[in-house]
């Protein structure tokens, strides 16, 4: 699961996520981070579910760190879509590949939120949410 | 009658021979980007008239240099608003679609056609003609690219990632028309085919038509009234501009052995190159030869690694395409047509003649370099440099093949820390040249770079010159360049 973290002036200086990598010994890969001297929000890829990441969440919550599940990253318009295929090569972590000739597939568990296929998409079929 | 990759199928399980035998008439069909394609319009006059000197659609700038109210829209052409994102090939998108179009236009006053200015909207339906004239399309085959930088590169053939991340293609292959009468014995002037999705002809041959290495060219004409935007798509390229994904089908009547033979190359008989669009010049280099079966079964080898590969082209339109025409011709809806005259099988093909040619690193750089090798030390190395009064110091091994590179900034640095081993000192990762690059494309690293000086190495990596701002200052005193 992804989640969007936002920290607040309060807990940015606070070692949260090792510490809740300590306490939980959950692996978290950090996708995309912002943080200056006051606030800062990270994109955090979680592999876990059910009570398992409820926990995660309520160890995040606790702290005071505003959490926010990411759905579906990437759209694809299937309606303005050719599947030519210029976005299945550029995508960096292979999470785009083409099903037949007349579907393209896009696995949102692999995605890291690049943009490369967004920008990469000739008649602008896909996008980012 | 078939289509093209069934026919293929037949040919391999039955012999080309019975295949022939069996087949009147193979379908093709490609759907890729076009950059050679545009509409001619005629608006019809308005009152009081206007010779156009300019025009927009949509802010999209059309050449008006023709009469008064004919214009001619190329699909590259970008908005003045919206740049690459809405271009000429947009507005043909949208006009296929009977979408009205802002149309204004500016104009100088004749007694003949007083009027100065235009600013209406108008559709398919109002103006008298829309006739698509594209000058080059249907490629034969194309390149397929890939990248040796070490930088993401947007380009005419997509994204491209750096150190030969990707390998991006266009064409159809064994569906592609003209690879399926590669002697050019039945397409010509004349030849009625599948455009846009309504009828089209062939006008002759393309731009660029370059039969002789496989890369041959049409030119086509069709009623733009009568087309379908889905197989006309306005699209952008990041970072390049945008284009017209156009469709494009032939039916090719099997009139003989030879015409049967191409129309069953498959997949795995028809070859291109991979090319590296990280060389920024026109004779980039080549890197191997490629099948369209390995382009399409989504991996290329190349240095013993696998590459991702994905096309540009759509080969399920390609495929739609060569069905529709097969179902039309099948229905009696779509007649073929004995060309006027066949396409050439022969041409010159030019590059531009340039009055001045454009300097190359090797016309600037200095071949009476210094190196030094890492044994030597650093303070040998302050020595080389002080006497050659160099800024840059190339390190080299034994056979002259660079190993790193010192600045005088660099001996400072060793001096302020108390540093005196060479190699810990010098930079590993150098940014270097070669010897035929433009210098445009060096200054470009200069300044991407921060950098001020860059090793001139050959395909070995042996140092065989050295470039530096300097020497590029040369340039504007008119110097150094013949």
């Amino acid at each position: 699961m992804k989640l969007r973290l936002t920290y607040t002036p309060e807990n940015v200086g606070e070692p949260i996520l090792s510490k809740l990598i300590l306490a939980k010994g959950v692996e978290v890969n950090i996708m995309e981070a912002r943080i200056s001297g006051d606030r800062g929000t990270m994109i955090v890829d979680i592999p876990l579910q059910g009570a398992e990441l409820q926990g995660v969440l309520g160890f995040l919550k606790d702290r005071g760190v505003k959490v926010e599940e990411i759905a579906p990253v990437i759209e694809l318009d299937e309606g303005k879509c050719i599947y030519c295929g210029a976005c299945v090569s550029p995508c960096p972590v292979r999470a785009i590949g083409m099903e037949g000739w007349k579907k393209i597939r896009i696995d949102q568990g692999k995605c890291i939120r690049c943009m490369i296929c967004v920008n990469a998409c000739p008649v602008r079929a896909i996008r980012a949410i | 009658m078939m289509r093209a990759d069934e026919f293929v199928e037949l040919a391999r399980s039955a012999g080309v021979e019975k295949a022939a035998k069996e087949v009147d008439v193979v379908t093709t069909g490609t759907f890729g980007a076009m950059c050679s394609s545009g509409v001619f319009l005629n608006f019809g006059h308005a009152d009081p008239p206007i010779k156009m000197r300019r025009c927009w659609l949509n802010e999209v700038p059309a050449y008006a240099g023709l009469a008064a109210v004919d214009a001619y829209l190329g699909a590259t052409s970008p908005s003045e608003d919206m740049g690459i994102e809405y271009g000429g090939g947009h507005v043909i998108e949208d006009l296929a679609k009977g979408e009205e179009i802002h149309l204004r236009a500016e104009g100088y006053g004749t007694d003949c056609y007083p009027r100065k200015a235009i600013d209406t909207y108008v559709g398919l339906e109002d103006i008298n003609q829309a006739v698509l004239l594209n000058p080059r399309n249907a490629y034969e085959r194309y390149n397929a690219a890939t990248n040796s930088t070490e930088d993401i590169l947007f380009t005419y053939m997509g994204t491209l990632l750096p150190n030969f991340g990707n390998v991006t293609y266009s064409g159809s292959g064994q569906l592609s028309p003209l690879h399926k009468d590669s002697g050019f014995e039945t397409i010509g002037i004349g030849t009625r085919i599948f455009l846009g999705g309504g009828v089209g002809y062939v006008v002759g041959e393309g731009t660029q038509h370059n039969p002789e290495d496989r890369f041959g060219t049409l030119m086509v004409r069709g009623d733009l009234k009568g087309m379908n935007a889905k197989y006309l798509r306005g699209a952008t390229y990041h970072r390049y501009g945008s284009t017209l994904y156009v469709g494009i089908g032939i039916a090719i009547p099997i009139i003989n052995e030879g015409v049967a033979k191409s129309a069953a190359l498959s997949d795995e008989q028809i070859f291109t190159e991979i090319v590296d669009y990280g060389v920024p010049s026109r004779a980039r280099p080549v890197l191997r030869r490629v099948s369209y079966a390995e382009l399409r079964s989504g991996e290329v080898e190349l240095d013993g690694k696998d590459v991702p590969a994905s096309a540009l082209s759509s080969y399920g339109y390609a495929l739609e395409i060569a069905e529709d025409l097969k179902l039309k011709v099948e229905g009696g809806e779509f007649l073929l047509s004995r060309p006027a005259e066949l396409l050439p099988d022969r041409r010159a093909f030019r590059p531009m003649k340039l009055i001045e040619a454009v300097p190359k690193v090797r016309d600037l750089m200095r071949k009476d370099f210094k190196t030094a090798k890492a044994v030597q030390g650093l303070r040998e190395a302050a020595r080389i440099m002080v006497e050659g009064g160099v800024d840059h110091l190339p390190i080299v091994d034994d056979s002259g093949r660079l190993k790193g590179i010192i600045t005088s900034w660099d001996i400072a640095k060793a001096l302020a820390k108390g540093e005196d081993d060479l190699e810990r000192v010098m930079t590993k990762d150098v940014r270097t040249a070669g010897s035929d690059e433009p210098i445009e494309a060096a200054a470009e690293r200069f300044s991407r770079f921060g950098i001020s000086g860059m090793p001139v190495v050959d395909a070995k990596g042996i140092v065989v010159g050295m470039i530096t701002t300097d020497d590029l200052a040369k340039l504007v005193k008119g110097g150094g360049a013949k």
